[in-house]
Formats: C-alpha cells, structure tokens, sequence
C-alpha cells in the first residue's frame, strides 16, 4: 500500500492540476484597495473643554439667593486684525495679547483662591478666542467659570465692558 | 494494484459569485461608513491645550455641530433657534435625574472660525432646556510646536 509520503500517484496528481490564480481576481481586490484608500478619511482625535452651565439660572431656576460676588474676575473678549484674527483678552484695567499672559495673570490672581471667573466674550468675536480664554482658566486651574448671556434683544444692558474695535 | 489512468484535467474557478460577494462587502462598508460619520461635521475645531480626552463619551450624548455660517446641524439636520430648544427640551426630560435636574450631556463642536453669538444661541437653548453638562469639542494643542503657556 503507498503512504502519502512515497504516494507517486498523489505527487503525479497534484502536478497534473496546475492551479493557476485568476488574474482578473487580483484587479478586483486591487481596485477595492484602492477604492478604501482614497475614500479613508483619518479621524483627529478630539477633545473636549468642559463648561457646564449653572443650575440655577434660566427660566426656572433653582431658588438660591443670587449674590454678587465681588471677588469675581471677568475676562472680556474681543478681536482684532482685518479678519477678528489677533484676540484681545481684558481683565479690568489690564490688556493681554495672548493666550500665554492671559493664563499667567489668572495663575496670579488664583493664588488668593479659586475665584469665580465670568468669560465675557463680544457676539461677534470668533469663537476660537473664546476657547483661547477657557483653556487658559483651565491651564490656571480655574474651575467655576462661566459664560456671561447676551443682552437681551431690544435693549437692556450696556456695551461698556466691551472694549471699541 | 492496478493505477488509473489520469489524464490532466483543466480546473477553474467560478468567479461570478465571488465578484457578486466582494460589492456586497463593498456596499456594506459604505453604508456603514456613511452612517458612522453623520453625528460629527467637517469642522476646524477650535485648539487648547488643557482638554480632556473626549474616548469615553456619555452615553445618549447629543452633538450640535455649528458651521462658520451658523448654521446648528444635528447628525447633519439643521436646526433653527426654536426647533433646537424643543428638541433639547424633550430630550432632556427623558434623562431627569433624582433631584429634577436633566442628567442629559450635550457637546458643542463649533468652527473656530464661527461667531461667538451663535454659539451663545446653543448655549441659551440648552440653558433654557434646563441641560447644565454642556461641553465644548477642541482639538489638541500640539505642545512641542507651540510654546505652552507659564503658569510660574
């Protein structure tokens, strides 16, 4: 009887049926790769910025007594450049051009405790100096900062805080 | 033992229905993709270096997208002032908290380049929806090309 290993016969069989690959089945999984790689879009790994919103405003807050708190620091955001490109960060009386000395100065002023921070940014300021402001509170460590409303619609309150561009 | 007499014999493959199987896997992958990426828009998000990890999401977390236009889009729905309140509203009494309050996440993913008032808009509508856990999409600050800011 022969054994697979000395089998002539299977030997003989297996180079009688020469198996060739399809050339037209490489073009296909061809083409596919290539159809995946250009359409494959890389993701960027987002972030996030937390800024919850406070619970007791809005139209049915909760009932807390509203205080002012004169310890409160407010960041007024506006912009400058032809394109609102350059932001402009003040606190009270003092200007800061970047993001740098914005998180420095906050850094200063958290040493004498977490105190609330009011970003007040102007409507038509891009959005990305707003950011620029929150990042700089979390780079400080500032953890109850919030987002000044705009004024309501027909009038009410003063557009004194906002620095002329 | 006698042998048999093998002739050579032309083998070939059906190749037919193995075409038919690779567009459907095709089809499969571009419908899953497609819907994969309807929940967050082609946007220049804005940058900083102190975000979180945005990996583990909450779960039934709403994503507003807001264009550089201003336009709020919803898994690429718009939506105008009044129909983003609603909407916000009815999902947020859907996720109430023990102490009334909505445990409802939202995550705003606004252009740098957009207005801040209209993201003040989304901001009010969810105030107004009683939704307080809003957070804002970034991308990462490179530091190494960037100097970072001092804190010292």
């Amino acid at each position: 009887m022969a054994t697979f290993g000395k089998s002539r016969i299977l030997r003989e069989l297996l180079e009688e049926y020469n198996w060739e690959l399809p050339t037209s089945f490489i073009d296909v999984v061809f083409l596919l790769l290539l159809f995946f790689i250009l359409t494959m879009k890389f993701h960027t790994l987002e972030q996030r910025l937390e800024a919850w919103l406070p619970k007791d405003k809005g139209p049915n807050p909760i009932s807390q007594p509203i205080t002012r708190n004169l310890d409160e620091v407010v960041i007024n955001v506006t912009a400058t450049g032809r394109a609102l490109e350059i932001p402009v960060f003040r606190i009270r009386d003092t200007t800061f051009g970047n993001t740098n000395e914005l998180a420095q100065r906050l850094a200063q002023l958290k040493q004498s405790g977490d105190m609330p921070v009011v970003i007040n940014g102007r409507p038509n300021c891009p959005f990305q100096h707003i950011m620029r402001a929150l990042d700089a509170c979390a780079w400080a460590k500032l953890t109850k900062v919030e987002f000044r409303a705009p004024p309501a619609v027909g009038g009410g309150g003063s557009d004194s805080d906002y620095a002329p561009l | 033992m006698s042998r048999q007499n093998l002739e050579p014999k032309d083998v070939w493959m059906q190749m037919t229905s193995m075409i038919d199987i690779v567009f459907l896997l095709l089809v499969f992958f571009l419908l899953v993709n497609d819907m994969q990426n309807m929940q967050v828009e082609a946007l220049t998000l804005p940058l900083a270096y102190k975000a979180t990890d945005d990996t583990t999401p909450e779960p039934g977390r709403i994503v507003i997208n807001v264009t550089p236009t201003g336009e709020i889009r919803i898994n690429a729905e718009p939506y105008g002032r009044a129909k983003l309140e609603n909407f916000l509203a009815a999902e947020a009494v859907k996720r109430t908290g023990p102490d009334g309050l909505s445990t409802l996440a939202v995550k705003v993913r606004a252009d740098s380049n957009c207005q801040y008032k209209y993201v003040q808009e989304v901001m009010m509508a969810c105030m107004n929806a009683k939704v307080w856990k809003l957070s804002f999409g970034v991308s990462p600050q490179d530091v190494g090309r960037t100097a970072a800011p001092r804190t010292e």
